[in-house]
């Protein structure tokens, strides 16, 4: 290691060893650090402090605070989802000007638009703890081959392959469920039905291979 | 085939507010932990952290309809997290402004909003022989405040300059000194 003249500031190390430098400015540290016997060990001492940081354990999560704030969340969905009870007479009025609203903007010759002909928005959650997307994608088809047969007007000229309809999103965070996004036909309790059959289809196979 | 793509914890919480549980659970899951451990380093409290963490959950099912999408949902939330432990941190000093007669000042757990907003130091000394870890976390705690925000934000939560910057309020430049200054101070404290 030849001694050169060194330019370097400890705070230059610094991002370096956190990736907070540009690709060009790293890789001229790069050969920076190579060659000069100070920064290298200037180096070895920041990293040692960091290691020892990353040792903090992060503390354990108790259940009750999970079973607190889930209470919590619905209370505010409850109250969310009745906010103008307390206000009879807005309630009233707000009625009454979506029904004049309504009359005067609707063309009465044009066909009523039903929920089964409009595209819903679906989020769904799947614990895929034990099960592999092909069972899932297996499940779901199968049940929607069943329905489309039986029930043809609410699910006209839909895929029934669930792969073809829904982005998939399964990472690191998300590593024991799957979560399918997509918009699809059907009404909500429709689509309800079939994600509650997928989800204990699951289970029922999960603890038939635990049992 | 699956297609991995990053969840969108802003989906999540407008489904948790709708009553998803399963919404709910992702959401806990992800970040009950990290944020109940960064206020707990700002208030010293335990019990007090957790009863913030919830608050700011709730705080972001109230205003989620508000997140501006230019930003990240994670570091609007830390920075409501950050928020909320300030004013616990200040509420907790006019509190503790009146004399009680039991408190006390050499106890490490009482912090208060004048402390946090100082930029010196406290004045470090340690006599007895404590393995390095211990050490290493002693001496974080005579980081000043803003500074170990910055700090904690860096290296327990992997955060970038530019994310600190967000969340705090600060510009990058600031984060950057910031850290640089708590780094130089930790490795003056336990002597690498």
């Amino acid at each position: 290691m030849s001694q050169i003249k060194c330019t370097i500031q400890q705070k230059q190390l610094i991002d370096y060893l956190l990736n907070e430098l540009s690709l060009d400015e790293t890789s001229r540290l790069d050969d920076h650090i190579r060659s000069c016997k100070k920064c290298t060990e200037e180096s070895n001492n920041l990293l040692k402090i960091f290691s020892h940081l990353k040792e903090k354990p992060q503390p354990q999560i108790k259940s009750d605070l999970y079973f607190s704030l889930k209470s919590k969340v619905n209370e505010f969905t409850e109250k969310k989802k009745t906010p103008i009870r307390s206000y009879p007479k807005l309630s009233l009025l707000l009625s009454a000007a979506v029904v004049l609203l309504f009359t005067m903007t609707t063309n009465f010759n044009l066909p009523v638009r039903t929920l089964n002909s409009d595209l819903a928005h679906e989020s769904w959650f799947i614990d895929s703890s034990s099960s592999n997307i092909q069972t899932i994608y297996d499940i779901h088809d199968s049940l929607f081959y069943k329905s489309h047969k039986e029930n043809k007007s609410s699910m006209q000229n839909m895929p029934i392959k669930l792969k073809d309809q829904a982005t998939i999103i399964n990472t690191d965070i998300l590593s024991d469920h799957y979560y399918f996004d997509f918009y699809r036909k059907g009404t909500p309790k429709l689509n309800f039905w079939f994600r509650e059959i997928i989800s204990n289809r699951i289970n029922r196979k999960n603890n038939s291979i635990l049992g | 085939m699956v297609r991995p793509i990053t969840a969108k914890d802003e989906i999540l919480i407008k489904k948790c507010a709708e009553g998803d549980t399963d919404a709910f659970d992702l959401l806990f899951k992800k970040y009950a932990r990290p944020l109940t451990f960064f206020i707990e380093q700002i208030i010293k409290d335990r019990q007090r952290a957790e009863d913030i963490f919830q608050d700011t959950f709730i705080k972001v099912l109230q205003k989620i309809d508000t997140f501006d999408n230019r930003f990240r949902f994670s570091t609007w939330i830390y920075r409501i997290a950050l928020n909320l432990s300030l004013n616990e941190l200040k509420r907790a000093s006019k509190v503790n402004s009146f004399p009680t007669g039991n408190s006390n000042k050499d106890d490490e757990r009482s912090i208060n909003f004048e402390d946090y907003l100082r930029e010196e130091n406290t004045p470090y000394s340690t006599t007895e022989r404590k393995d390095r870890l211990e050490q290493v976390s002693e001496a974080i705690e005579h980081i000043p405040g803003p500074k170990k925000v910055a700090f904690m934000l860096k290296f327990y939560h992997n955060l970038s300059y530019e994310e600190i910057a967000d969340i705090t309020g600060s510009s990058v430049g600031t984060i950057k000194s910031r850290i640089h200054y708590a780094v130089k101070q930790l490795k003056a404290l336990v002597g690498e």
